[in-house]
């Protein structure tokens, strides 16, 4: 099913074919995996959260129109599940995202790094800062600044999944720059 | 440029975004501290690009797939289950609406937020039946994303705070009932008491904005 379009395989799933559904799974459980994860700083909730958006988009498949790209509904409906998972649990009283590193959580593939390891100690310096620092950005700035870094997403894209105009997007996102680049300061100096 | 038009036209100059890149190079080329800031925003991109995405667990798809045979399988809507599952919605939210009208009148509060909060139960069904028949846009312009629900029952489109509301485990549930049965006073008094709460916050919420029933 590998060439088939995200709304043909939606189609399929309709129709009661699983295994197009399965195939939209594979094909985003990485980058949602990913956006939840930066915005949670956990992997475990992100997987969680993004276990839920697919049987949620499931539950929904009926209602879905091609209007937009597949990938927007689906990044539309994780970052609902996320923001409302942020609000519950700070309303918890655990509100503080954390930042993650690879040692925080599962033990990821360890690329081969021999040969160059002061830039790889520092490359690792950086990123746990930047993880950081972007654990620390406000919702609503993390989540555009990860659609846009992370996932390549354009302003278009970005206001039909956070629910604002082009516009908010651009001005938002120049500000989740700007803070981001002022936690890093205030983190650790000159990291860049 | 002022100080945060700048901002704004560096950070999407460095996305291919600016409305007038051609303005944003010229000002690279004669401002350095405008060109300094432009080099410490592209080196962030560059960092934050290289963040390495977390290993999926080669599971997840078959623990998704477990729970999506578990769920009911999804069926395109008959135009007459859409009208009633907006209906139904749109009677829960003037019901609630009514709750929280009340609410705000006895702690002498001013200006109700539904003017259908006045009908009783029977009238108000007969009414949210005759306006969703009359109102094509209902079933013409259903879903445009999981989660928002675009009920047009008044004419208006797109209530936006429906997918927070649709997000919700609980109205997602609700929803789905209306398959089965029509029972509105049974679904209405089937929430619990956090249901009903986070319920009378959207529409405080959205009675803020305005109602324009």
């Amino acid at each position: 099913m590998n060439g088939i379009p995200d709304w043909e395989l939606v189609d399929r799933a309709r129709s009661g074919d699983v295994d197009a559904f399965a195939e939209l799974v594979r094909r985003y459980q990485g980058p949602v995996i990913h956006f939840c994860q930066r915005m949670t700083g956990s992997l475990e909730q992100a997987e969680d959260l993004a276990q839920d958006s697919f049987i949620r988009v499931y539950r929904y498949l009926g209602r879905l129109r091609p209007d937009a790209k597949f990938s927007t509904v689906l990044f539309g409906m994780a970052r609902n599940l996320t923001l409302n998972h942020l609000r519950d649990t700070a309303r918890r009283g655990r509100g503080r995202t954390r930042s993650l590193t690879r040692a925080d959580e599962r033990e990821g593939a360890v690329p081969d790094e021999s040969g160059r390891p002061d830039r790889v100690a520092r490359l690792r310096e950086i990123e746990s800062a930047i993880e950081r620092a972007l654990g620390q950005l406000s919702p609503e700035h993390r989540e555009v600044l990860v659609l846009r870094e992370l996932h390549g997403l354009d302003y278009d894209a970005i206001g039909q999944i956070v629910k604002c105009r082009r516009g908010t997007v651009k001005s938002r996102l120049a500000r989740a720059r700007e803070q981001l680049r002022a936690k890093l300061i205030e983190l650790g100096g000159e990291l860049l | 440029m002022k100080d945060d038009k700048t901002r704004d036209e560096l950070s999407a100059y460095l996305d291919g975004e600016a409305a007038r890149p051609e303005d944003v190079a010229r000002l690279l080329q004669k401002d350095e501290d405008a060109a300094r800031r432009y080099i410490e925003m592209a080196k962030l991109s560059a960092h934050l690009k290289g963040l390495r995405p977390p290993e999926v667990d080669p599971a997840f798809t078959t623990r998704v797939m477990a729970h999506v045979r578990d769920v009911p399988g999804p069926r395109r809507r008959s135009a007459l289950r859409i009208a009633l599952t907006a209906a139904t919605a749109a009677l829960v939210l003037v019901v609630a609406a009514g709750l929280v009208r009340h609410a705000r009148l006895r702690d002498g509060a001013t200006a109700g937020p539904a003017q259908w909060a006045e009908l009783d139960s029977e009238s108000l069904w007969q009414e949210i039946g005759h306006r969703l028949r009359e109102d094509p846009s209902v079933i013409e312009q259903p879903f445009a994303y999981p989660g928002a629900l675009v009920l047009s029952a008044n004419g208006e489109a797109d209530l936006d705070w429906l997918p927070a509301l649709a997000a919700q485990d609980w109205f997602a549930d609700l929803a789905g009932a209306l398959d089965e049965t029509q029972d509105l006073d049974a679904l209405i008094g089937s929430l619990s008491e956090t249901e009903t709460t986070t319920l009378k916050r959207l529409l405080v919420e959205y009675a803020e904005k305005g109602w324009t029933t």
